[in-house]
């Protein structure tokens, strides 16, 4: 695998079994996701853009193919080497934020380091060094439910970088917010990029207008990928 | 992740569904308390009846009529056993060597009189060597015990003496039994014991005297004979005796008409009874704890359901099976653990209440120096174990449930 992508699908097929009828989400899915760039993934609602974010983000399994991190075959690795790799190389941003609701702001940005095992003054020194990069300092020791959904999705973001993943994977991050909101979170996630490669799922094309490398899906299947950006958008 | 996250993590969860996880506990509490009342009160009678057992004197042997337990017991409610025992096995008896003192002992029941106050009593029938077999346990108050020869004479029980008429008897005091008088003699200090000696209670004639009240007992026809013995060889001077008894009454082991039992054949009989009742309660007191114990399964089943977005998260930002499984076991043995640590309290509480109640039944909680419920170090040790062992089992399958769910499925659960 060439040394600038930061992630390589090959053949993804994803099929779900709903009460006996087969659905195929994904049907042989071929795309690379370049190293320290905004990838946006895009397509109508249906299309298969969330089951493709749960794949590469080894959440789900696919019926069939490979996902390549780096240099590593996904489809090899046990659930704890698979759990193992989301902790380390990935970091998640979800549209409903997904925070911790009995956690503060601040726990729930050490997560990740809690689960793997790292002390609590230093996942806290951390954390709080993260909250005060996304603005919320000041709101470290609220609650989900005290924050405001801006600022819950910061606390997301915050949580995502906090053990310096390779890949950031957003679903439709700004999908919750504001346009306001939705813009900051938007740059936040672009100046993620010198350190990390950002996937961003999302239907909205003003959002995909802030990507370098753009992959499109039809009915589960590549309709662009890569190079077409401009005539796309 | 580290124990100590898990167990803050835990913490988290159950303080945040406090009444659920309060009604969960109750639920071991009151297994937990119930096995600890049960187990204090039945380790506690076991170790009365020991005692008292062990009062009797561990140098004595008995010879009852009849060659079963259950003939034994007729006997003992006044009935004929077959096999009579005469002064001719008491010979033989006292001829066995090892054999220090033997006594014969012929009951009945009488109405007596004091004053004008009327009350049935024990009337134990006797001869002066019996102080002599329960040296051990048996003592005077005021006066003497029986002599060779005496007639209408009476010995009493301290009971009998002191706390059944409205007015005290004492030495030299009349007494009516039936329509005979007996000049009192002697009185027993408390031989004490739960729910009170027979002693206690009882009024002691000469033989002649006492088979007037004693039914079909007699001097032909012994209650029993108690026999003080070598204490070194209690079993084997028992056992000469059966032998020497068979002998002179020509029966063979399969006819035998009489029983030889020694202290220990009678604690353990007495035990094996103990141990049934107490088994049977054991059972009952399971039976509370496994009904807690499907209450922290169910619990903990709601969590997992509920928290299935949270699992989701978790999972998503590298939480691992097992990871997820420790969360929730932790979180059920914390359950069990709180309520062991209650249940003891409590059941510590009930079996004092048991312990009271008891007092005011039997006059004291303390039988011969023996509280009537003992709770062990062992018995909170185990509890508590056992209560954390009943809340990780519970944990276990609503555990794997959580462990179980695929990251994508948790995360779309709404």
């Amino acid at each position: 695998m060439k040394k600038n992508i930061a992630l390589y699908a090959e053949n993804l097929t994803k099929i779900y079994n709903l009460e006996g009828v087969k659905v195929r989400a994904l049907d042989g899915v071929t795309f690379s996701i370049p190293k320290n760039q905004v990838t946006a993934i895009i397509g109508p609602s249906g299309s298969g853009k969330s089951t493709l974010l749960h794949l590469i983000g080894c959440l789900d399994k696919p019926t069939s193919g490979k996902i390549y991190i780096g240099s590593t075959d996904t489809s090899k690795l046990t659930d704890k080497e698979l759990a193992k790799l989301r902790n380390e190389k990935i970091g998640f941003v979800f549209q409903f934020f997904n925070l911790h609701p009995l956690l503060t702001a601040v726990e729930n940005v050490e997560l990740p380091e809690t689960i793997k095992g790292v002390g609590e003054e230093q996942r806290r020194e951390k954390a709080l060094k993260l909250l005060k990069q996304v603005g919320l300092e000041e709101r470290a020791f609220h609650y989900p439910n005290q924050l405001s959904g801006g600022e819950q999705q910061r606390t997301a973001i915050a949580r995502a970088l906090i053990n310096n993943p390779e890949i950031i994977l957003a679903d439709e991050p700004t999908g919750n917010l504001d346009t306001k909101s939705g813009h900051e979170i938007m740059q936040l996630l672009i100046n993620l990029k010198k350190n990390a490669t950002v996937v961003v799922v999302t239907h909205d094309l003003d959002i995909a207008r802030h990507a370098e490398h753009i992959v499109r899906l039809r009915d589960g299947k590549i309709e662009y990928a890569d190079g077409f950006k401009k005539k796309l958008l | 992740m580290r124990f100590k996250d898990s167990l803050k993590f835990a913490l988290h969860n159950l303080t945040t569904r406090g009444l659920r996880s309060w009604l969960t506990i109750i639920g071991v509490i009151m297994g937990v308390a119930a096995i600890v009342a049960i187990v204090s009160v039945g380790q506690g009678m076991q170790q009365v009846i020991s005692s008292q057992l062990g009062a009797l004197g561990s140098d004595q042997v008995y010879v009852l009529p009849g060659g079963s337990i259950s003939s034994n017991i007729m006997s003992g409610l006044g009935a004929k056993a077959p096999g009579e025992l005469t002064d001719k096995d008491l010979k033989v008896i006292e001829s066995v060597e090892g054999v220090i003192v033997a006594a014969p002992d012929i009951i009945g029941m009488e109405t007596v009189s004091f004053m004008g106050d009327s009350n049935k009593f024990y009337i134990w029938g006797t001869n002066e060597q019996w102080v002599k077999v329960r040296e051990a346990s048996v003592s005077m108050e005021s006066g003497r015990f029986l002599s060779e020869g005496d007639r209408g004479v009476a010995v009493l029980g301290y009971e009998a003496a002191k706390e059944t008429f409205d007015k005290e008897v004492s030495l030299g005091s009349q007494i009516k039994i039936g329509n005979e008088s007996y000049k009192v003699i002697g009185i027993m200090n408390s031989i004490g014991g739960l729910g009170g000696a027979q002693e206690d209670k009882a009024v002691f004639l000469s033989l002649e005297d006492a088979e007037k009240y004693s039914g079909v007992f007699g001097i032909d026809n012994y209650y029993a004979i108690e026999i003080k013995v070598e204490q070194e060889r209690v079993e084997e001077i028992a056992e000469k005796i059966k032998e020497k008894l068979m002998n002179a009454r020509h029966v063979t082991e399969d006819k035998i008409d009489f029983s030889v039992y020694t202290p220990k054949m009678i604690v353990s009989v007495v035990s094996s009874v103990l141990t049934t009742i107490n088994l049977f309660l054991y059972g009952i007191a399971a039976i509370s704890l496994i009904v807690g114990a499907v209450g922290i399964a169910n619990t903990m089943f709601t969590s997992v359901t509920e928290r299935t977005r949270q699992i989701g998260i978790l999972k998503a930002l590298g939480m691992t099976n097992k990871d997820v499984m420790n969360l929730f076991l932790v979180e059920s043995a914390l359950i069990g653990l709180v309520g062991g640590i209650l249940g003891i309290f409590f059941g510590f509480l009930i079996s004092g209440i048991i312990g009271q109640v008891a007092s005011v039944f039997l006059a004291s909680s303390r039988v011969g120096g023996v509280s009537m419920v003992y709770v062990s170090p062992e018995l909170i040790l185990f509890s508590l174990a056992f209560s954390v062992v009943i809340g990780i089992i519970s944990g276990i399958f609503p555990a794997r449930r959580a462990a179980s769910l695929e990251p994508v499925e948790a995360l779309r659960y709404e």
